[in-house]
């Protein structure tokens, strides 16, 4: 069983960045056991409806944040579906003010289970929110192993620009990648995350 | 959509921060002897690790305060904790339930629309929750996202609005509500909760209505 972990600020695409993933999964690689396991910290959950609405596998982690207030849970939460369903693959989608490379730590440390981070940003509103909440960004994107510079279809070349440019400042290691919202994601890239995975 | 400078919302992390807040309507009278209020405490050292103290102090396992209210199981989640009476949650009649998470304010409803017509009601919700967003930015807020599921004669969509997009991504559905959350920065509590009152709030209806 292999864990990826999709982290990113509150609307930088990482639900439809998961959708686009497990779709070309199971019908290009033929993955066809694939759980999401989805964290939101409302004690209403509003993207698993989606996720279960296109029918994929999903288990939830609500009104909490693995990161940090759910962390102990989270290491049972993976060994029951594991035990349950067995799958080749946990795609985890962490909240929006989430720090995935706590998440790493706890799975990786707890678990022995080695795990691979893809954040998202969007490019679109990166200048504002970066400028308020740096801290947060900072430490989101921290040991990412790709950085998917989201939505610079809808963004301007100098947002995209100066999100590109902070980000290889903040994880230099990180291999990133501009993306669009509505577009589909390279396959190349899939492929890469997968087989690092 | 016009975009607004944020500089002036600069947010400052605090080293130590206090949350408590009120699961009661003002109007409450369950009259037990429990304190009914929900107390996060968070230390953050700052080195991207935290250490959360979590208190949910609502009833113990012997509550029988009578009230009305939903008591719902919950598990604490402090890893120290052995207390029993830390793992009910109460929950009250208010529309929008606080919560808070590191700097974000978490504004959760759920509720019943007048209307079957499931166009019509989106239409109806997502032009609300535009009006709640352009609230929040007014108040001086960020907004992070405000996202409701809405589901009506089995079909289903999820509205998604920040200060700058609105996305609506449908799929199969089967029940007839409208829930979803609001999550913001640097807005009061009782703003949040008066924002979406009056906006997303208006087109709820209660049972027998």
């Amino acid at each position: 069983m292999k864990i990826l972990l999709v982290g990113g600020f509150l609307g930088s695409g990482k639900t439809s960045f998961i959708l686009k993933l497990a779709h070309h999964m199971i019908e290009d690689l033929g993955i066809a056991n694939i759980v999401i396991l989805e964290n939101e910290i409302g004690e209403i959950s509003v993207d698993d409806k989606v996720l279960k609405g296109s029918g994929y596998q999903v288990k939830g982690l609500f009104a909490g944040c693995v990161c940090c207030t759910l962390a102990g849970e989270l290491p049972s939460a993976v060994r029951q579906i594991e035990r349950e369903i067995n799958p080749d693959w946990i795609i985890m989608e962490a909240t929006g003010v989430a720090f995935p490379y706590n998440i790493k730590e706890n799975v990786e440390n707890a678990l022995g289970i080695s795990c691979k981070i893809v954040c998202l940003t969007d490019a679109q509103r990166w200048k504002r929110l970066f400028r308020a909440m740096d801290h947060l960004f900072r430490y989101q994107l921290m040991e990412a192993d790709v950085v998917l510079v989201n939505k610079i279809d809808v963004a301007d070349q100098e947002s995209i620009d100066q999100c590109l440019s902070d980000v290889k400042e903040l994880n230099p290691t990180a291999v990133v990648v501009p993306t669009c919202a509505n577009e589909s994601i390279p396959i190349e890239l899939i492929d890469r995350i997968m087989s690092e995975g | 959509m016009e975009e607004k400078d944020l500089h002036e919302h600069e947010h400052h992390h605090e080293h130590e921060h206090e949350h408590e807040h009120h699961h009661h309507d003002e109007e409450c009278e369950c009259g037990c002897e429990h304190e009914h209020e929900h107390e996060h405490h968070h230390e953050h050292d700052h080195e991207h690790h935290h250490d959360h103290d979590h208190e949910h102090h609502h009833h113990d396992d012997g509550c029988e305060c009578g009230c009305d209210h939903d008591h719902e199981e919950e598990e604490c989640h402090d890893p120290n904790c052995t207390d029993p009476s830390h793992h009910h949650h109460h929950h009250h009649d208010e529309l929008v339930e606080i919560s808070h998470h590191e700097s974000s304010v978490i504004g959760a409803m759920k509720g019943v629309m007048g209307t079957a017509d499931y166009d019509e009601a989106e239409k109806l919700l997502a032009a609300q929750m535009r009006e709640a967003g352009r609230l929040v930015t007014e108040a001086g807020g960020i907004i992070g996202h405000i996202k409701f599921v809405l589901t009506s004669a089995g079909r289903a969509g999820q509205i998604s609005v920040t200060d700058v997009e609105e996305n609506i991504r449908r799929f199969d559905g089967g029940t007839s509500t409208v829930e979803g959350v609001a999550i913001v920065f640097a807005v009061e509590d009782d703003k949040l909760r008066e924002i979406l009152e009056h906006t997303i709030g208006t087109l709820f209806v209660k049972e027998g209505e």
